[in-house]
């Protein structure tokens, strides 16, 4: 070994210590603790029960549910702010001050995501609501709903929520995307008579592909390990309709005691997660060779 | 040289010894509670007042005091703390019955009954408020603050509409009916976040046809919850949405926006109860403001909910439990009744009938607790401060669904009657036992 490849692991050596105590020793030990039970909720002598958690995990309806809003929060996620965020970049690619309009739709995302909810809580309100008062005002009172008390549309409202403090974030890193774009490709084209449009869709958005890969994967992690936003503003009420897997370990954890089964849930959604996420680099890293 | 470092030296050992002293005399009482001064629990005025007389009085003791947000803040906490080993002292929080059972199976909770032997408070409290705090024989709690649930009106807003107070089911209806038709929401309500406050109306609407019997058959597991008096409480209780008596879109509406509606003169009342006396004589008009419990119906008594709102705790592990047990006697002694109930508004829980004329407490205070206690005998205790935490999650969740039309009472009743059964099979169940015989 090189005295450059031993300097190497020296330089890398605090970083490997940080990922140990803070990401592979409790990955490995909530793993350990989902084969373990106790007798009692909130006992502490815990005995080892194989996969007697997993096989409880397979017939609770609460988590399959929980984990299809995951799922939907992650469909929803991906086609809402991002592509937001992609038609508002390609606009404000050629403007001349489109760092200043990227900086203000930015502005949702660095309100915490606390902050937000209560603001579109009230913003929600049957009532006193902005959305419902405005539908009123413009004689559409027949299309107001109960958009957080109604099972049905609860959880696309709290997602319009999400995806409000996401938006921005998608456009700037759109941008940086687009900037990475050699600028002769679309002057080619457009000498050879192709639109906006086509240009857009021909040569844009496939160069945009590893912009758009690294998005998804942030979007199935971020919306797979969701839970401020929901905890204040729904707490998964009406009937457990915007329950998400991360309230469901709290509640298992918090009020229940139930630490281990709550560590088995832990390890199906990183599993879920790492899983979705080799998927979607597998199949976009075969569409770019 | 050495004399120059003497003086520093002589000064520095005489100050260690005298902190180490200190130390060895100061004890530090680590306390978590709920006594704010705004929300729920805002007994903080009262509450301020007696410790730091404590203090005054119990010379080299410190309390190391947190306060938490009321409800299931506190209750998370101290869950928290408990199995992870680094509880307080002394905490006070809400769990009983099956949910105490929970904490002292494992060992976490502190038996209190020799103290309570000591201090004299099997005299000082009911039985049904012991019974709620006890498991097979031994105290583990001492219930204090009283809750019971009843309607704020608006007087003001009841003579506008020509309302008077409602003395039959029927009348019920008819008061959702006019108020709907006078612009106002008649019973601001709320069941969004955690769902406890339709937790609450249930038990209520239960007790009102089912009394007090039935419902600790069911709480004690003697009785299943799908019986008839229930699914006549649910129906009744669809028959209020149904009329539409609560707020519109109350399953998205939280505790806060429910108040906020009837604060703000938008709704002719509201329903809860004593827990938030505090917050609404401040944020009304005295003129304006009263309270009536629901009538008795169908024929039967009338009755409500109570519960203790929470208890006194002390830990299993605590390096001061005589110190804890004493500072628990300390706050509860009748000597500060006064304090409680004329400053913080706090209703408190005693087996002697107290006598209202003495308190100086707005007149709405000394109603909504002196009619509450007339007829605590037939009340239901309170299913969500009483049944185990898996049970809880049932009760609000599955009480959702039945309001909002997605599940039947069947379903929901039948989900209560596996989670109790999975209660009971962990041992989470409330059973007080034989504590008599142990306060003896």
């Amino acid at each position: 070994m090189t005295n450059l490849n031993k300097n190497a692991y020296y330089f890398l050596f605090p970083a490997l210590i940080y990922l140990t105590i803070w990401l592979f020793y409790p990955l490995f030990n909530n793993a350990y603790l989902s084969l373990l039970d106790a007798e009692t909720a909130r006992s502490r002598d815990y005995f080892f029960v194989g996969l007697d958690n997993y096989s409880e995990l397979i017939r609770d309806q609460i988590f399959w549910r929980a984990l299809l809003h995951n799922i939907i929060w992650v469909v929803l996620s991906i086609f809402i702010p991002l592509l937001i965020g992609l038609i508002l970049a390609a606009m404000l690619y050629n403007m001349r001050s489109r760092l200043f309009y990227a900086s203000i739709f930015f502005i949702p995302h660095t309100f915490a995501l606390i902050i937000t909810a209560i603001v579109w809580r009230w913003i929600y309100h049957p009532k006193y609501g902005l959305i419902n008062q405005t539908l009123d005002n413009l004689g559409l009172g027949s299309f107001k709903m109960h958009w957080l008390g109604n099972e049905n549309i609860a959880l696309v409202a709290v997602n319009m929520m999400g995806s409000w403090s996401y938006y921005g974030f998608c456009v700037l890193i759109f941008l940086a995307g687009l900037q990475n774009i050699d600028p002769t490709l679309n002057d080619a084209a457009k000498i050879d008579g192709a639109g906006p449009i086509q240009r857009f869709f021909k040569i844009t958005v496939p160069l945009l592909k590893n912009t758009f890969m690294f998005l998804v994967v942030w979007t199935i992690i971020g919306s797979m390990r969701f839970f401020d936003l929901i905890f204040v503003a729904t707490n998964g009420t009406p009937n457990l309709s915007t329950d998400i897997t991360g309230l469901y370990i709290y509640r298992l954890i918090m009020q229940q005691g139930r630490v281990t089964y709550a560590g088995t849930i832990s390890v199906i959604l990183t599993l879920f997660i790492l899983a979705m996420s080799f998927f979607v680099i597998k199949n976009l890293m075969r569409e770019n060779e | 040289m050495i004399k120059k470092l003497l003086i520093p030296i002589i000064s520095t050992l005489m100050i260690s010894f005298s902190t180490t002293s200190m130390s060895a005399d100061l004890r530090i009482l680590k306390l978590w509670d709920q006594f704010e001064n705004f929300g729920m629990s805002a007994a903080g005025p009262a509450f301020e007042k007696i410790i730091a007389e404590f203090k005054n009085e119990n010379e080299g003791v410190e309390l190391a005091r947190s306060v938490f947000g009321g409800g299931w803040p506190i209750r998370n906490a101290v869950e928290l703390a408990l199995t992870s080993g680094d509880a307080p002292d002394v905490f006070y929080t809400w769990p009983s019955g099956a949910g105490l059972s929970a904490y002292a199976k494992e060992g976490y909770l502190l038996d209190l009954t020799p103290y309570a032997k000591k201090y004299g408070w099997f005299d000082r409290l009911p039985d049904w408020a012991i019974e709620r705090n006890a498991f097979e024989g031994k105290l583990y709690a001492y219930p204090w603050e009283q809750d019971l649930e009843y309607v704020y009106y608006n007087k003001r807003i009841f003579e506008e509409i020509g309302q008077k107070i409602p003395t039959n089911w029927e009348e019920i209806l008819d008061w959702c009916d006019n108020a709907r038709a006078n612009g106002y929401t008649p019973i601001s309500y709320s069941d969004a976040g955690a769902g406890w406050q339709a937790a609450n109306t249930i038990t209520d609407i239960f007790a009102m046809v089912g009394g007090r019997q039935l419902g600790l058959d069911i709480l004690q597991n003697r009785e299943k919850w799908n019986n008839p008096k229930m699914h006549e409480a649910l129906d009744m209780f669809k028959e209020m949405v149904d009329h539409k008596c609560f707020t519109d879109g109350f399953l998205g509406i939280e505790y806060g926006e429910q108040l906020a509606e009837f604060y703000t003169g938008d709704a002719t009342a509201t329903w809860t109860g004593t827990w938030v006396l505090q917050s609404t004589v401040a944020s009304m008009d005295a003129a304006d403001l009263d309270i009536f419990y629901m009538p008795a119906v169908k024929g039967n008594k009338q009755s409500s909910h109570f519960s203790e709102g929470s208890a006194f705790y002390i830990n299993a592990d605590t390096k001061h439990p005589d110190l804890a047990a004493q500072f628990i006697d300390y706050v509860t002694q009748p000597r500060w009744l006064q304090t409680w109930i004329d400053d913080g508004y706090c209703l408190v829980i005693q087996r002697d009938e107290l006598d209202w004329s003495k308190f100086n407490a707005p007149p709405v205070v000394v109603k909504a607790m002196s009619e509450g206690i007339a007829f605590q005998n037939d009340m239901v205790d309170a299913f969500h401060t009483t049944v185990a935490p898996n049970v809880v999650q049932t009760l609000y969740s599955g009480m959702q669904g039945v309001l909002s039309g997605s599940t039947s009472n069947d379903e929901f009743l039948d989900a209560m009657d596996a989670a109790s059964a999975e209660a009971a099979a962990l041992g989470n169940v409330w059973n007080p036992g034989d504590w008599k015989a142990n306060a003896n």
